[in-house]
C-alpha cells in the first residue's frame, strides 16, 4: 500500500510541467556556466597541452619530468609548463599548519577558547600534512597551472549550483506534496480513509526521492556536457593536493588541504555523496515546513526567509563577536551548502573540527529528521478542518 | 469599492510582514556593508575628506590655480608625517600619514588627468565610439570634477542590492494574485457577478498601483538609509572627475545619476510587475508559479544589476557587451515593456477564453 501511495505521489510532482521546465533551465544555465567560464577563464590550449605532454612525461613533477619536458618541440605552452613546473619544491616538507591557525587566530582576534581549539585543529591536520609530503603529493600534476581554474569551476561554481538546484527543488518538490490536499480540498476525503493521515509517510518518501532524483538528473548532466568538453580522462588519479591547488583567503594563499588524501576521482565521488545528502536535508526542512504551512505560497516564502536567516546568521554572530554561534551557525544547512567549495579541507575559520562537513551533514539528518518526525506526530493529533 | 478590495487583497498583513522581514534579512546581507563601512578604510576617509573640503572651498570643479592653493599643506603633513615615520609612532585613526598620503594622491591623480597614458592601457582594446568620447573629454577638460573615489562604487553597490531587493519584494506580493483566486475557485464567482470579467481590469490596476506602491516604498525607505551617509553633499559634481579613473559616455553630475540609478529601478520593478501578473495568470498551484518565480528572479535581478554595476561607464557589462551608449536604459525600458506585453497578453487571453477552467495556455 505505502508503495502505491508513494507511486501516486511521485506522478502528482511529475505532472507539474513546470518542474522539467525548471530542471532545464537548471541544465541550460550550467551549461551556460561552462561555457562561459570556458572562454574567459580557462587556456584550453595550455589543457590541451599538458594533457599530450602527460603522456610523456608522466603526472609526477621533478627532474625526469622536466628533462623530458626540455626534449620536447618548443612550443609557446611548453614554455610556460616548463616554467611552472621547473624545480618545484615539496610544499608539504616543512610545512607546519599550526602557524595557518596561527594566523587565522591573529586575523579574526580569536578569544583564548576559540584560539585554543583552532590550534589544537591544525594540530590534528600535522600528520595529514607529513602524509602529504612523504606520499609527494605536492608534486602531482593535476593541470598544471590551469588546475586551480579548473577545480574552481568543477567544485567551487558548479557543484554549488547543482546542489543548490537540487536543494531548492527538493524543498518545494516536499512543500507541493505537503500541501496538496489544502490546496485541492481533498484533506477531508483524504484522512478520512483507511490510509489516513499515514500517507504523509508516502509524502515523504515520494519528496526524497524526487529530491534524489532531481539531483541525479542535474548532477549527471551537468558533470557529462562538463567531462565533454574538459577531457579529465587522464588526470583521475592526480591528488586533488597538489602544488598547482590552493586556496586564497584573507590570511594569504594556501594549499588545499584535505583531512585524508584524495585522488580527483575519489573527490568528486565523495563530494556528490555530501551534495546528495545535502539535498534529502533540504527535503526534510522542506517536509518540516510543508506540515507546518498548509497554504503552499506561504511554505515557499517561509522556507526562503529560513535560508536567508541561515545565511545572516554567521555574519550577524561574527560581527558581535559571539563566536560559539559563529561556529555552530556553520553547521547550518545553507551555510554547509555556501562553503561546499572547501568541504573535506581544513576549511579556515569556518570549522574548529576535522570533517566539518560530514559531521554537519550527518547531524542535520537527524536534527531535521527528528523534527519531521515530531511535526509529523504532532500533526496526527490535530484537527485537520483548522 | 472593487479596486479597494483588490488592493486589500494584495496588501495583507502577513505578506507586509514577509516583505519586512524579507528586505531586513536581504538588506543586512547586501546593504549593511555600504552604509557601515563607507568611505572604507584608509587613505579612502581620508581621500572622501578631502574632497568635500575641496567642494566647500573650490566648487564642483578644480582649476590650475585651485590645484597650487590646495597643495599648500602638503609640505606641513609630509613633515610631519616624516617625523611620526622616524619616531616609528603607531598609525592612529586621524593619523598624518593618512592626510598626507590622501593629498599626495589626489594631486597626483589631478596632474596627469589629461595625460594620454593614464587612458593608453586601455586605449588599444577601445572601441571607435570609445575613443571619440575619450577625445571630447580631453578636448573639452571635462575631467576637473571633483568626485571621491569611493562614492561610485559605494552608490552601485548599494543600489545593485537595492534593485535586486525591489524585484523579489515585487514579486512576492504580486505573484500569487491571480493564483489564489484560481485555487479558492473565486473565479467562477467573480465572472459570473455584474463585473464579470472585468474584474481582471480591476486586478490588472490593483497590482499596477501596489507595484507602485511598493516601489515608492522601498525608495522612501533606501533613500532614507541612503541619505544617512551624507553624499548629497556631492549632488552637484560631475561625474566625470579626475580621482576616479572610469569614462562615462556622459556628462551627469552625480545627482542626475542617481536619479537614473532609481529610473532603472522602477523600470524593472515595472516590468517584474507586468511579468508576475502573467505568471499569477499562468499558473494552478502555488508551487509552479514558485518554480516560475526564481528564475525570473535570477533573469530579471541579474539583468538590473548589472545595469548598475558601472552604469553609463566603459566597464558596464552591458555595455562592453555591446558597445552602446546607455544600454542600461534601454536594457530597463525593453524588460518594462515586455513585462507589460506579457501582462497584456495574459490579460487578453483570459478575458476571451471561453473555458476559464483551463490555463491561458
Amino acid at each position: 500500500m505505502t508503495l502505491y501511495i508513494v507511486k501516486c505521489e511521485l506522478k502528482k510532482i511529475a505532472s507539474l510541467p513546470m518542474l522539467w521546465i525548471f530542471l532545464s533551465l537548471c541544465l541550460i544555465l550550467n551549461a551556460g556556466i561552462i561555457e562561459g567560464y570556458r572562454y574567459s577563464n580557462v587556456d584550453e590550449s595550455f589543457f590541451s597541452y599538458v594533457k599530450e605532454t602527460a603522456a610523456i612525461t608522466g603526472t609526477e613533477l621533478g627532474g625526469e619530468f622536466s628533462e623530458r619536458l626540455a626534449g620536447l618541440k618548443d612550443s609557446e605552452e611548453k614554455r610556460r609548463l616548463y616554467e611552472e613546473t621547473y624545480g618545484v619544491k615539496n610544499i608539504y616538507e616543512d610545512l607546519k599548519v599550526v602557524d595557518l591557525g596561527q594566523a587565522y587566530i591573529s586575523v579574526y582576534a580569536l578569544p583564548d577558547r576559540w584560539a585554543a581549539l583552532m590550534r589544537n585543529k591544525y594540530q590534528c591536520l600535522q600528520p595529514m600534512v607529513d602524509e602529504l609530503a612523504r606520499s609527494n603529493a605536492g608534486f602531482s600534476l593535476y593541470a598544471a597551472g590551469e588546475t586551480k581554474n579548473l577545480h574552481d569551476l568543477l567544485f567551487s561554481i558548479l557543484f554549488r549550483t547543482i546542489t543548490g538546484e537540487a536543494c531548492v527543488l527538493a524543498a518545494l518538490c516536499m512543500i507541493f506534496l505537503y500541501g496538496y490536499e489544502y490546496q485541492n480540498k481533498t484533506e477531508a476525503i483524504i484522512y478520512t480513509s483507511y490510509t489516513g493521515r499515514n500517507i504523509q509517510h508516502g509524502k515523504l518518501a515520494a519528496g526524497l526521492l524526487m529530491g534524489c532524483f532531481s539531483y541525479s538528473l542535474i548532477a549527471g548532466i551537468t558533470l557529462l556536457i562538463y567531462l565533454g568538453v574538459f577531457d579529465y580522462s587522464w588526470i583521475w588519479s592526480s591528488n586533488v593536493s597538489g602544488i598547482f591547488n590552493y586556496v586564497e583567503e584573507i590570511i594569504g594563499i594556501k594549499p588545499f588541504l584535505t583531512w585524508i588524501p584524495f585522488t580527483l576521482w575519489e573527490y568528486l565521488l565523495v563530494m556528490l555523496g555530501l551534495g546528495l545528502m545535502l539535498t534529502l536535508i533540504f527535503g526534510l526542512i522542506g517536509a518540516v515546513i510543508g506540515r507546518l504551512c498548509k497554504n503552499s505560497y506561504i511554505g515557499a516564502i517561509s522556507f526562503l526567509l529560513l535560508a536567508l536567516a541561515m545565511m545572516t546568521a554567521p555574519y550577524f554572530l561574527a560581527e558581535k563577536d559571539l563566536w560559539g554561534g559563529y561556529f555552530v551557525s556553520q553547521f547550518l544547512p545553507v551555510c554547509l551548502w555556501l562553503n561546499s567549495s572547501v568541504w573535506l579541507t581544513d576549511m579556515g575559520i569556518i570549522s574548529l573540527i576535522p570533517f566539518h562537513e560530514t559531521i554537519g551533514l550527518f547531524g542535520n539528518v537527524i536534527i531535521w529528521g527528528i523534527l519531521t518526525a515530531v511535526s509529523s506526530w504532532h500533526f496526527s493529533g490535530k484537527d485537520v478542518l483548522l | 469599492m472593487l479596486l479597494c478590495m483588490e488592493l486589500k487583497k494584495i496588501w495583507k498583513p502577513k505578506i507586509l510582514f514577509v516583505i519586512v522581514l524579507i528586505g531586513l534579512l536581504f538588506g543586512y546581507l547586501g546593504l549593511e556593508f555600504s552604509l557601515k563601512y563607507f568611505p572604507n578604510g584608509h587613505p579612502q576617509k581620508e581621500q572622501y575628506q578631502l574632497m568635500l573640503e575641496w567642494t566647500e572651498k573650490y566648487g564642483i570643479t578644480m582649476e590650475e590655480e585651485e590645484r597650487l592653493a590646495a597643495e599648500e599643506p602638503l609640505a606641513l603633513l609630509k613633515e610631519q608625517a616624516r617625523v611620526l615615520e622616524k619616531r616609528d609612532a603607531p598609525i592612529g585613526e586621524d593619523d598624518v600619514r593618512y592626510q598626507a598620503e590622501a593629498l599626495e594622491g589626489a594631486l597626483f591623480a589631478y596632474d596627469i588627468r589629461y595625460q594620454y597614458y593614464y587612458y593608453d592601457v586601455n586605449l588599444e582594446n577601445c572601441t571607435f565610439a570609445q575613443q571619440k568620447r575619450l577625445r571630447t573629454l580631453y578636448d573639452e577638460k571635462k575631467l576637473d570634477g571633483l568626485l571621491p573615489y569611493e562614492i561610485m562604487e559605494n552608490a552601485q553597490q548599494y543600489w545593485r542590492w537595492g534593485a535586486m531587493l525591489l524585484v523579489l519584494n515585487v514579486l512576492v506580493l504580486l505573484a500569487p494574485v491571480i493564483t489564489r483566486d484560481t485555487l479558492t475557485d473565486m473565479k467562477r464567482l467573480q465572472y459570473t457577478s455584474r463585473q464579470g470579467r472585468n474584474i481582471l481590469r480591476t486586478q490588472a490596476c490593483a497590482m499596477l498601483l501596489s507595484a507602485g506602491g511598493i516601489v515608492v516604498l522601498e525608495l522612501l525607505v533606501l533613500g532614507w538609509l541612503y541619505a544617512g551617509l551624507g553624499t548629497w553633499r556631492f549632488w552637484k559634481n560631475p561625474i566625470n572627475s579626475f580621482f576616479y579613473g572610469e569614462a562615462y559616455w556622459f556628462d551627469l553630475n552625480f545627482g542626475q545619476y542617481l536619479l537614473f540609478i532609481l529610473l532603472i529601478m522602477v523600470l524593472y520593478a515595472g516590468g517584474t510587475a507586468g511579468i508576475a501578473f502573467f505568471i499569477s495568470c499562468s499558473s494552478k498551484n502555488y508551487i509552479s508559479l514558485v518554480l516560475k518565480m526564481i528564475p525570473i528572479f535570477f533573469f530579471v535581478g541579474m539583468l538590473a544589476d548589472v545595469s548598475i554595476e558601472g552604469l553609463f561607464s566603459f566597464s558596464n557589462p552591458l555595455n562592453r557587451l555591446t558597445g552602446i551608449a546607455g544600454i542600461e536604459v534601454w536594457c530597463g525600458i525593453l524588460v518594462f515593456l515586455v513585462g507589460m506585453v506579457l501582462g497584456g497578453l495574459a490579460y487578453r487571453r483570459l478575458t476571451k477564453m471561453r473555458d476559464f477552467t483551463e490555463g491561458i495556455f
